[in-house]
């Protein structure tokens, strides 16, 4: 019975005597383990947890608010949200572990200043509270959050990252310094590692508490404002609990105003439907993943046909060879499973090739091919794990199947003498 | 030569049902695909309405009264907005500057902050904006009237407190854009209980927030003139008033503009104001556009891909198929068949495969129009156009991508020599 070995070494036999097909496979394969690795890696990119951002899947976000008409419910505003909202409706939440504000200008820089004015750079600026510290997982360098008690005293306090450190004072060790934002001093009270870009509901250059910032403006009886709203889920509680107290809350605090009342619509969304829909849409997760699904199906199953051509092409020469076997007693078993294993060979090298192919793709077409989400930053290794190198072994199994199965049941089909005859 | 050419599929339909399943499949992508792009294409193409080039949002930023920069002096404290419109002449006075403007928060193209509106009037409501701007907006932003003449007139009804619509409103209301002019018309601004009467003074070209959205109702109204705008502390500067200027071509470089920025600095260091950035519309314009255009880009590589894999399969069929015919052309070519009827009619076998999965592609792709799962497009796109051209591409592409796989083979069979080719049979 020849042993596995064997059937490598005659694989590589037959792949050096057919150049031709096998270059045509290994490539074929190659390039569709390359284009489902870049979705892969993109996908985790987006959606798996890493640092700051480590509860992706239990966050859930409310980012804008619609003002109704309380008598008509004539559209009157969307906006993000008041604090009188947030006060009355988030900070009290009992299915979440922590509730965060923040308010982020997307569109324009801060000036940061050192106090001799020399060193200057814009930064983009989070203004937030202590909650947020614990909604995400920051690595401080040097220093702390800001306290609770400056929190509430609205002192001028200020993490920064470490790049901002460097560009402003030179050095990291700058807990106590003091700089400018926007002409304001504020207080260094600590420095963290730099954020990804890809953690874009985390990421920013400066963090201060919202109570010193000057976003503090509300209208239409607190509802608007500027703020944006992130929910941690606390343990034992699900999705559904946390919708119902937010809408029983939303629902008190509406019979409390007089012409207007607060809508939130659809939310709060998950980071995989806020990724998926964008900023206002609802998009059902499903549906995108069918989507998904389709194309990864079709991304694998046209380099399939390809395949499955030529190793019958090649197969149909060796079809004598086969029928002597099955001749000697070996079961079509065991010829389907050669000819699998056999192409298995070439699957892998493919495989590996696309693997390596989809870093240099990235690494070489990142900015041109998706920059929304590689942002400035460049991929960094430590968001693929494990899970990646699964996945394209499933994968290459997948495209093996798919491929050599049915050459592999064609061979084994014709009839031994008739076989044996030509 | 074409009925050899059928005979030929004929009796290799057996070793041909995986390519034309692959061609199939990867027509039918290609249709979907191609039709994308061509929907895409036609709503870049559009025009917008607008003109960014060559202009730039001033950033201002307001010093705070807790801050010891702060300047108490009285006139600074009490006539802020005087600073402002001194900024704005001496950016006016540049001679790098050809013009300035500036529109209230609720009015910046790409960027969506906005205020409602809703029209009404002959039984029609229509969903839109209101925008309140100087008058020097349609200046900065080269908006021309609904007859294509410049902007002055658009300024001019500004002026006049009279207001300007889209031309998208005056055909929704009045049936043809220049009917518009001169019409009343009722609107409800957005936090309003009640609509006010309106009078059109000039209709402007259909406008659109960025090159894939569709065209917006939307009407301007003056923002107030100075002595309004005076009785405002600088407060409305971060966030109520957006600056903008329009650089003259010849300044519009990127040295050039590094100079301008460190220079207005200076000289717009005024009371509490400082400059806080110059940027030019370009930026907002590519933040805006990205995810689009990323969606395209990720469309052009699927294609690419596809189109890869037909050409590996095409070569991997026709290197096979020709090797086991190289006895089968040596007697043609023993026979009088020149070099290059070999090489046609080799050609020809691979666009006959092309010309079966036609119908079936052409079938199948009717039935995703049916499902109603094309690319969706608030433009006025005829089918029959999005049809024939989605086709034209994605048959013309194929067919490259099989004369590009056979060439090799055919070009190898075709200079084979006749006697040797006899010889192995």
């Amino acid at each position: 019975m020849p042993s596995i070995n064997s059937y490598i070494k005659q694989s590589w036999r037959l792949l050096r005597q057919n150049r031709l097909a096998a270059l045509l496979s290994i490539l074929g394969t190659a390039l569709a383990i390359c284009m489902i690795m870049v979705f892969v890696i993109l996908f985790i990119a987006n959606t798996a947890a890493f640092k700051p951002e480590s509860h992706r899947a239990d966050t859930y976000y409310v980012t804008y608010v619609k003002t109704e008409g309380k008598a008509d419910g004539r559209r009157i505003a969307m906006t993000g949200l008041g604090l009188p909202f947030i006060k009355e409706c988030f900070y009290p939440l009992q299915s979440a572990e922590a509730v965060t504000a923040v308010v982020r200008d997307i569109w324009q820089k801060q000036i940061l200043l050192s106090m001799d004015g020399r060193n200057t750079v814009t930064a983009s600026i989070l203004e937030t509270d202590t909650a947020f510290w614990h909604v995400y997982n920051f690595d401080f360098v040097a220093g702390n959050p800001f306290s609770k008690a400056t929190f509430e005293s609205g002192l001028h306090e200020a993490v920064i990252s470490e790049k901002m450190a460097r560009s402003i004072f030179g050095t990291e060790q700058v807990v106590g310094k003091e700089l400018k934002i926007n002409f304001q001093v504020y207080r260094v009270c600590g420095v963290v590692k730099d954020v990804s870009r890809f953690a874009d509901k985390a990421w920013a250059d400066v963090w201060i508490p919202y109570t010193a910032g000057t976003h503090l403006f509300y209208n239409m009886e607190g509802i608007g404002g500027s703020f944006e709203c992130y929910m941690l889920l606390k343990k034992g509680h699900n999705r559904e609990d946390l919708q119902q107290e937010l809408l029983k809350r939303i629902d008190n605090f509406n019979a409390g105003l007089s012409d207007v009342r607060a809508n939130i619509l659809h939310q709060p969304f998950s980071h995989l439907e806020k990724w998926m829909g964008g900023e206002n849409s609802e998009v059902s997760v499903g549906k995108v993943f069918l989507r998904f699904g389709v194309i990864a199906f079709i991304i694998l199953l046209v380099p399939a046909l390809n395949i499955s051509g030529i190793i019958l092409a090649w197969t149909r020469k060796r079809i004598p060879e086969f029928a002597l076997r099955q001749a000697y007693g070996a079961t079509r078993q065991r010829i389907m499973s050669q000819v699998l294993l056999e192409n298995l060979l070439v699957t892998l090298i493919g495989g590996l090739l696309g693997f390596i192919l989809s870093y240099l793709a990235l690494a070489c077409m990142g900015d041109w091919l998706m920059i929304t989400s590689l942002g400035q930053e460049q991929l960094s290794l430590q968001m693929v794990n494990g899970w990646v190198f699964i996945a394209v072994f499933i994968l290459c199994l997948l495209l093996n199947l798919l491929s050599a199965v049915f050459p592999a049941w064609k061979a084994t089909r014709q009839q031994i003498s008739e076989a044996l005859n030509s | 030569m074409i009925a050899s050419m059928i005979r030929q599929m004929w009796n290799e339909r057996k070793a041909n049902v995986l390519i034309l399943l692959e061609l199939l499949v990867v027509f039918s992508c290609l249709l979907y695909a191609a039709d994308y792009l061509y929907v895409k294409y036609k709503e870049y193409k559009q025009p917008l309405g607008f003109d960014i080039s060559h202009v730039y949002k001033v950033w201002l930023g307001v010093v705070p009264e807790t801050s010891a920069d702060y300047d108490t002096t009285a006139v600074h404290t009490t006539n802020g907005m005087d600073d402002f419109f001194t900024i704005v002449d001496r950016l006016e006075k540049d001679s790098r500057v050809e013009t300035v403007g500036y529109t209230s928060g609720n009015h910046f193209h790409y960027m969506y902050f906005n205020r409602f509106a809703t029209f009404h009037g002959k039984g029609l409501k229509r969903y839109g904006y209101v925008r309140d701007v100087d008058p020097s907006y349609f200046r900065v932003f080269k908006v021309k009237t609904a007859d294509g003449q410049s902007w002055e007139k658009l300024e001019k009804t500004l002026e006049n407190n009279g207001i300007v619509v889209t031309s998208s409103v005056a055909k929704a209301y009045y049936g043809s854009p220049v009917e518009g002019r001169g019409k009343d018309i009722w609107i409800t601004n957005q936090g309003d209980a009640d609509s006010i009467v309106y009078h059109i003074g000039e209709v402007c070209e259909p406008q659109r927030y960025q090159e894939f959205s569709s065209y917006d109702y939307a009407y301007y109204r003056n923002l107030g003139g100075r002595d309004e705008l005076k009785k405002y502390g600088i407060e409305i500067l971060s966030g109520n008033i957006n600056l903008f200027v329009r650089m003259k071509p010849s300044a519009d470089k990127p040295e050039l503009m590094q100079q301008f920025r460190k220079d207005m600095e200076q000289q717009l260091r005024l009371g509490n104001i400082y400059l806080s950035d110059v940027t030019p519309m370009s930026y907002y314009r590519e933040e805006v556009l990205r995810s689009a255009l990323d969606n395209i880009r990720l469309y052009v590589v699927g294609v690419c891909f596809l189109l890869f894999n037909v050409l590996l399969g095409v070569v991997g069929t026709f290197w096979f198929r020709a090797r086991q015919r190289i006895p089968e052309i040596g007697l043609r070519m023993a026979v009088g068949a020149s070099r290059s009827v070999i090489f046609i009619q080799l050609i020809g076998e691979g666009l006959m495969l092309l010309a079966v999965v036609t119908l079936p592609a052409l079938l199948i792709y009717a039935n995703l129009a049916q499902l109603d799962v094309l690319t969706a497009t608030s433009m006025d796109l005829s089918m029959v156009d999005r049809l024939v051209y989605s086709f034209l591409m994605a048959f013309l592409t194929l067919a490259m991508m099989i004369v590009a796989g056979i060439v090799f083979p055919a070009k190898q069979a075709a200079r084979l020599n006749p006697t040797e080719a006899l010889k192995d049979e």
